[in-house]
């Protein structure tokens, strides 16, 4: 464990080197998010403009699920997507080669090889929203502020899960660029409180596609909001999800054939 | 005329290579908009509080479920493709000189790709604005005359699907002094997700940037063939916006072709 924090700090000095060489390019990068994060604010403040609630959520309580929403996506962005994108591109020419000859996880290698280094200066922007939405609501119990950081990790292991489950696919097919939209496609259903869907589409985002955790229950716990089986079920679901997906994911590599040789 | 018959070559040409994907193209384009168009409505419907609000800034659900539906497709239709993005890896490895080596213009070359490109969606996209229409023609309290503004909507169509196209363009250009354009791509589909009304009716936003977004092309992506087709635009306005909106074309066309001049002095290919 502390040989792979070693590691993983030892490809940050790398990505940070490799990302001063191109500086607007690191800073442009900050900036995708950063408008991404407005126009999602923008949204909800046109609608506050005219209304005092969205499905029982305040405008307070909307920044304090937006804030969750960015940081957990900013994590995401920082530690798994770059590499998620690469994946194709490892299956095409045979770089995956590499990986599994090494004396580490492959799962750990291929998820967290390539830092970005933008995405932490963009987790500065997301924690930022997010103090701005918990100082308009009432401070939160001990209970949940305690509890509030476990279920951000777990939201990420959320989303580390789907795209070890895409990633595993990517490994069978060859063309799998539209595979890994379809992540970022049906992600739209977690950038959204889950109390503004139906209650069929709202447990199929709990327990079938657990979009709901990514978010919407991290924001409900740190509010008070949450029930008994919403906080059973972010809490246990998402390692479960990561479990099953890690072993979906190392099932896969062993079809991988390589395309070095 | 002959210029007119090689670009209908380069459209022919363009429209094959677009059908190529068509079943991944399809795929994607149309799970994005499935995807957008069911998510807003969840979003809008608990807004009006599951059918307790009658209307929300004086439109109807209905009417506001209509122009979701419209924007998000009209967005979908519009959007800067792969076309536009090619050209600044062109730009980048010296394979432009391809173009310039021929005797045909950059600009009216990709405007052709891209119309191809496009042209796979557009029926497609009409089809689901009819379907869409339809579906709320009943629950609408006005009478909304489909025939008529599905003609106005065209038009519209076309002239947003033009200048998303400049724009990308435009950025694309830009690869003539910057090594990397694919962010400010990134960047301006992002921000037209908001500035072209495709989230949320510009006519919502507070009056100064309502105002401001009525005096830039940006409306004419999403808000106004939406706005056409949902009846939230009255027909008497239609004149205005074109004038509008061919103004823009001609202002940004403009524009880019000062930068495809001015960035082809720098340009430098080397190699055999």
């Amino acid at each position: 464990m502390l040989f792979a924090l070693r590691l993983w700090f030892l490809f940050c000095g790398q990505a940070l080197s490799r990302e001063m060489e191109y500086r607007l390019h690191l800073w442009l990068s900050f900036l995708i998010d950063v408008v991404w994060y407005a126009v999602q604010v923008g949204l909800f403040e046109v609608i506050y403009l005219h209304t005092s609630t969205v499905a029982g959520w305040t405008r307070a309580e909307m920044a304090v699920f937006l804030g969750t929403l960015f940081v957990v996506d900013a994590l995401n962005m920082a530690l798994f997507s770059t590499n998620f994108w690469r994946i194709p591109q490892y299956v095409l020419t045979g770089e995956l080669d590499f990986f599994l000859l090494k004396p580490v996880s492959p799962f750990f290698l291929v998820f967290l090889r390539y830092p970005n280094v933008a995405s932490f200066l963009n987790l500065a922007v997301a924690l930022t929203v997010l103090g701005y939405g918990l100082s308009q609501v009432p401070l939160p119990s001990v209970w949940s502020a305690a509890v509030y950081p476990v279920f951000i990790v777990n939201g990420l292991l959320c989303m580390l899960s789907f795209q070890a489950l895409i990633g595993a696919i990517a490994i069978r097919i060859f063309a799998a660029e539209g595979i890994q939209q379809t992540f970022h496609i049906l992600y739209q259903f977690g950038m959204k409180p889950d109390s503004i869907y139906t209650p069929v589409v709202r447990r199929i985002l709990l327990y079938v596609f657990p979009m709901g955790l990514v978010a919407s229950v991290p924001a409900q716990v740190v509010l008070g909001k949450a029930s008994w089986e919403l906080i059973s079920t972010g809490l246990f679901i998402p390692p479960l999800l990561l479990v099953g997906s890690r072993w979906v994911f190392l099932r896969a590599l062993r079809y991988y054939t390589g395309a070095s040789a | 005329m002959r210029r007119l018959w090689v670009y209908s070559s380069v459209l022919r040409l363009g429209l094959s290579a677009a059908l190529m994907y068509r079943a991944n193209f399809l795929f994607t384009a149309g799970l994005t908009v499935l995807v957008g168009v069911a998510v807003q409505l969840f979003l809008w419907s608990a807004v009006y509080g599951w059918g307790r609000q009658q209307t929300f800034a004086s439109i109807p659900f209905a009417q506001m479920a209509l122009y979701i539906a419209c924007a998000t497709l009209s967005l979908g239709l519009t959007r800067s493709g792969r076309v536009e993005r090619m050209v600044a890896e062109e730009i980048r490895t010296g394979e432009l000189v391809r173009y310039l080596l021929k005797p045909v213009g950059h600009v009216p070359y990709m405007l052709s790709m891209a119309l191809a490109e496009r042209a796979v969606t557009f029926p497609v996209v009409l089809a689901l604005a009819l379907i869409a229409m339809w579906i709320a023609l009943p629950e609408l309290s006005f009478q909304l005359a489909i025939g008529q503004r599905l003609v106005w909507a065209v038009p519209f169509l076309l002239l947003g699907m033009t200048l998303n196209f400049l724009m990308g363009l435009g950025i694309s250009y830009a690869a003539f002094w910057l090594d990397e354009v694919w962010t400010l791509h990134v960047v301006k589909d992002i921000s037209l997700w908001f500035l072209s009304g495709q989230l949320v009716p510009l006519l919502l936003l507070p009056s100064g940037l309502r105002q401001l977004s009525e005096w830039l092309p940006f409306q004419y992506i999403a808000y106004v063939p939406a706005g056409i087709l949902s009846g939230l635009i009255p027909m008497e306005a239609v004149f205005v916006l074109l004038g509008r909106a061919l103004l823009w074309c001609v202002l940004l066309s403009s524009l880019v072709a000062m930068l495809w001049h001015v960035g082809l002095r720098r340009f430098g290919a080397y190699g055999g």
